[in-house]
């Protein structure tokens, strides 16, 4: 018998393959967006389960005021030593810092990430398994995971090898004592080799003290032990010396990381998106389909009526039209896991992740349920309906209804569509502002920019680079504008809590970032007195209170300086964050960036003579410039997933907003053909068949943009107040929104109705 | 084996009710072969889906092999449809997506039948109405007078005590009309009852009764 209702669904699938095809693409794309959700969400949920003792372990955040932030996911290093010893909850504390530095590999130089300084005790806590050999003690000993081993020993055993590696320019022959499993990608804890602490002071670390919080801190608390109340207690009982406002520490539970506060990601917000959007998706292609099906179950309505009249009892019939949904929803669901699986690669870039294409059994699971789902909701309701139907009504007088219940659904998609198109334009015009050079007030495009600690004196290197006609201004300093910027408190008077941005550059810094002098004048060399001065911005001015700073002085980091000049308040790009006090001093000639800003459309030629003059200055030193561009992208790039993941799913509604609305205007047209016809033979004229046939889309789609437009100018509003700097809502927003929505109907709906509308009538009528 | 007593059947409209049938009293005998002729609107149909309880009267009380079926639940309705009746229709009505085969063992799933039997049935049907080669063909590939060789056996697969032809030869012309009429005859000389609606005085010959309605009412 299911066999039958398979082969009978099949047939009907295959007589109406138009509709059938807009069904099943419809409801593949939003199947496609909930399978990719459900894996991600999958992988998500599974962080830091590598762990064995996962669910004990937590890592110190230090709360206080930094300036725009206040909270830090890292710490001091000496709130290891004071956890272990002071706390019995406490079983084990470890810590450790993680940094880059540069390995010789056959004498060419190769960056390496996720160097691991480390107390042994690490191994503990964490489930880093040394498969062979074992983890270094003490001296130049180093661990390396699998893959590092790998990539500089190849299948040769690297116990007892040596390998030269350079951190913040201390280079030292490490024995390899171990190698250990690789960590998966599911984990925050990325470890790709690991080197004792007691090298930590060789590389100028100060371990014992509470001024650099730049240090990771695992914790693994003893069995049964209570977060929350262990973290109450810290509040109350455990001060860190350091003049930070309301400075004090936090355990966070490792496998709360990945959702928690973590800098550059907005993980728990994409998974947020990520499963709204797939289940927005899923639900408006349902909507499509239901529509859709309840117009092809109506052409069915003879047929039921002779099951009925031959012995077909109603759950049979429910039977047969479920078959019909089931059929349709399994073959869109192996197209989606088709899509799936090609889409994967794209999307594992996109959000930064690893996941696997064959779904474990658990996601099977999973997906088992929303298909059946999926079948059971899109099939029920004309099941209903049909079966409510008398049996000689369908035999002798099938009738499509006017179908409330299909309209409804429809204006509910106009309104999600029209609320995401509208919110698809605030968010478009909310970047584009953060963007924009007179709300930043700096400039970055054309500018390389390389590390500047390996190149000697870098007055050297300006002169030598300053001859390439190519390159317009060079200039170094500790920071990039907005990005990496140290937090001070040391300023204004002692004692003083407020933060602001310290930065040391060179003269020409200002020059390659085209941030604009508002009183007084740069560093000059021309001025050896400069090394006692200070540039300000005018928000430093404002908060000093000083309305002629110029010559004014500036107690700074334990001394006088004099202020010679003022500079706009330039911010990071996007503007993301509120503006900051910030304090320049004059750099020496070394510093963290070296920056050259390049003729315009000179870049290519730029990079070249670039790359050259420092590769000849280092050569032991890989040469990599990067654009600012590049920067931002990658800093931002978990912010950047969830504006296109927005975009995308945006997109998606409205392809199935469209494929639905085409469907009902096939339906339309088709259905009321033969009224069509008669009406064009008693005189009607083509424009006004269309502006009747059109006149039902017309009126939903004013009511859809009725109720849609407060809902996304409250959306609207509560996104773009999340930033800093943003714009005002204009009803210009909300008006291009609903001229693109009307576009949408316009273009889904043109072509059947049009049809219709210049349709010969003999045609339709010549059967009648 | 029918007894209709005092049957009406009206639809209201806001101002006014409109008649189909008015008082109809009939009774027909197992074994018999019953036409029920009139004029357009005379209410023929209506009368015929009432008697296969495709339709309940509006007033009225109807027997059906001794027990009264005018406010049966669509449950019991469909066990009588499964076991006693069998249905022809004008338009044949055979269902477009199954070929000649599913179709006319579709009446016998419905029954419960098992598979092995079910093709047996199916089998001596396709043999009986000689049509075994046109098993596989779909009902847009066959002439009416083909598809309602198919319905007639779907009607009787079911192995039905009463017959309802809804003016069985409408579509077909009239050597097909004859030999359509010929196999009800012999439907009914095997014993099922069957009850047509036609406006063919010829065909309606071929029953042992005429029933002629006029407005709703039986002409006496």
């Amino acid at each position: 018998m299911s066999g039958l209702y398979v082969k009978t669904a099949w047939r009907n699938l295959m007589k109406h393959k138009l509709i059938s095809l807009i069904n099943i693409l419809g409801l593949s794309i939003g199947l496609t967006c909930s399978v990719l959700a459900i894996y991600y969400a999958y992988n998500e949920y599974s962080y830091e389960s590598c762990h064995q003792k996962a669910d004990r372990i937590s890592r110190v955040y230090t709360f206080g005021n930094f300036g725009a932030i206040d909270w830090l996911p890292n710490t001091f290093p000496k709130v290891a030593a004071d956890l272990r010893e002071r706390y019995p909850e406490v079983e084990n504390a470890a810590v450790c810092r993680m940094v880059s530095g540069v390995v010789m590999h056959q004498n060419v130089p190769v960056n390496q990430n996720h160097i691991m300084v480390t107390e042994p005790s690490v191994n503990d806590i964490l489930s880093i398994r040394y498969q062979a050999g074992q983890a270094p003690q003490s001296g130049q000993e180093i661990g390396l995971s699998r893959k590092m081993a790998l990539k500089y020993f190849g299948n040769d055993t690297p116990l007892g090898q040596s390998l030269q590696l350079s951190i913040w320019g201390q280079s030292f022959d490490y024995t390899v004592t171990g190698v250990f499993n690789d960590l998966p990608a599911n984990t925050h804890c990325q470890v790709a080799c690991q080197i004792p602490f007691n090298m930590a002071e060789k590389f100028h670390f100060d371990l014992a003290d509470y001024d650099d919080a730049d240090y990771t801190v695992f914790v693994l608390a003893r069995p049964g032990t209570d977060w929350q109340a262990f973290n109450l207690k810290l509040a109350a009982d455990y001060k860190i010396p350091a003049d930070i406002q309301n400075l004090m520490v936090s355990l966070v539970p490792i496998k709360k990381i990945h959702f928690y506060k973590n800098l550059n990601d907005n993980n728990l917000a994409n998974l947020l998106v990520l499963l709204s959007g797939g289940i927005i998706a899923l639900v408006l292609s349902c909507i499509s389909y239901i529509n859709l099906n309840s117009i092809l179950a109506s052409s069915r309505f003879r047929e039921l009526g002779i099951r009925k009249a031959i012995g077909g009892n109603r759950r049979q019939i429910r039977r047969m039209l479920l078959a019909d949904a089931a059929l349709t929803a399994g073959i869109s669901f192996l197209l989606a896991l088709f899509l799936s699986y090609y889409l994967l690669p794209g999307f594992n870039t996109l959000m930064s992740r690893e996941l696997s294409p064959v779904p474990s059994l658990e996601i099977w699971g999973v997906l088992l349920i929303l298909i059946v789902l999926v079948s059971l909701i899109s099939g029920i309701l004309p099941a209903r309906k049909l079966n409510r139907s008398k049996t000689v009504s369908l035999l002798f007088h099938p009738k499509v209804h006017s179908g409330k219940i299909r309209y409804g659904l429809l204006a509910f998609q106009f309104v999600v569509a029209i609320v995401l198109l509208q919110f698809f334009i605030i968010s478009h015009r909310q970047t584009n502002y953060m963007f924009q050079a007179d709300v930043v007030k700096c400039n970055a495009d054309n500018v390389w920019m390389a590390n500047g600690w390996y190149w000697g004196d870098l007055d050297k290197v300006k002169d030598e680079l300053l001859k390439c006609p190519d390159i317009e201004t060079v200039s170094w300093g500790s920071s990039i504008p907005g990005i990496n910027m140290n937090i001070v408190n040391n300023w204004k008077e002692p004692g003083n809590t407020a933060m602001a941005l310290d930065l040391t550059c060179e003269s020409d810094y200002a020059k390659v970032f085209q941030i604009k002098m508002l009183q007084g004048r740069y560093f000059s060399d021309e001025y050896p007195a400069d090394d006692q001065s200070v540039v300000i911005n005018s928000l430093t001015a404002q908060v000093l209170g000083y309305d002629e700073p110029l010559g004014k002085s500036l107690w700074y980091r334990e001394r006088t300086y004099q202020i010679i000049g003022v500079i706009d308040n330039y911010q990071a790009v996007p503007v993301i964050f509120d503006k900051m006090p910030i304090i320049m001093t004059r750099s020496e000639a070394m510093n963290h960036n070296l920056f050259i800003r390049a003729r315009q459309g000179r870049m290519e030629e730029a990079r070249e003579y670039t790359t050259g003059v420092l590769a000849k200055i280092n050569p032991t030193q890989p040469v990599e410039l990067t654009t600012f561009n590049d920067i931002i992208m990658d800093v931002g790039k978990s912010y950047r997933a969830t504006g296109t993941l927005i975009d995308i799913f945006t997109l998606v509604v409205i392809c199935n907003a469209m494929m639905g609305l085409f469907g009902l205007s096939l339906f339309v047209s088709q259905f009321r053909d033969k009224e069509v016809g008669i009406r064009k033979v008693c005189g009607a004229s083509g424009w006004s068949i269309i502006r009747k046939l059109s006149k039902g889309f017309a009126l939903q789609l004013l009511v859809a943009l009725v109720i849609a437009t407060p809902i996304s100018m409250f959306l609207g509003k509560g996104y773009v107040s999340t930033f800093a700097n943003h714009i005002s809502m204009t009803p210009d927003l909300f008006l291009q929104g609903g001229a693109l929505a009307f576009l949408m109907v316009v273009l889904a709906t043109g072509s059947r109705i049009g049809y219709a509308a210049t349709r010969n009538p003999v045609e339709v009528l010549r059967y009648e | 084996m029918i007894q209709l007593k005092n049957i009406y059947k009206y639809y209201n409209s806001k101002f006014q009710r409109t008649f189909v049938l008015k008082d109809v009293d009939l009774e027909i005998k197992e074994g018999e072969f019953v036409s029920i002729m009139g004029p357009s609107g005379a209410g023929k149909s209506t009368l015929l889906n009432i008697i296969g309880l495709l339709d309940p009267p509006s007033e009225g009380e109807y027997l059906l092999l001794d027990k009264p079926v005018h406010q049966l639940k669509d449950k019991e309705k469909t066990l009588y449809h499964r076991n006693y009746m069998g249905f022809i229709f004008q338009a044949y009505h055979l269902i477009e997506e199954m070929n000649v085969y599913e179709n006319i063992e579709t009446p016998l799933i419905y029954k419960g039948i098992k598979a092995r039997e079910r093709k047996a049935m199916v089998a001596d049907l396709l043999d009986r109405f000689n049509i075994v080669a046109k098993q596989d063909l779909f009902p847009s590939q066959l002439s009416g007078g083909q598809q309602q060789l198919v319905g007639i056996a779907r009607a009787i697969a079911g192995k039905p005590r009463l017959l309802l032809a809804d003016e069985p030869t409408g579509n077909l012309h009239t050597d097909q009309g004859k030999e359509i009429m010929a196999l009800l005859r012999k439907l009914n000389q095997d014993g099922t009852t069957v009850v047509q609606v036609t406006h063919n005085e010829g065909f309606a010959h071929y029953g042992d009764r005429i029933v002629r309605l006029v407005d709703g009412m039986v002409s006496l």
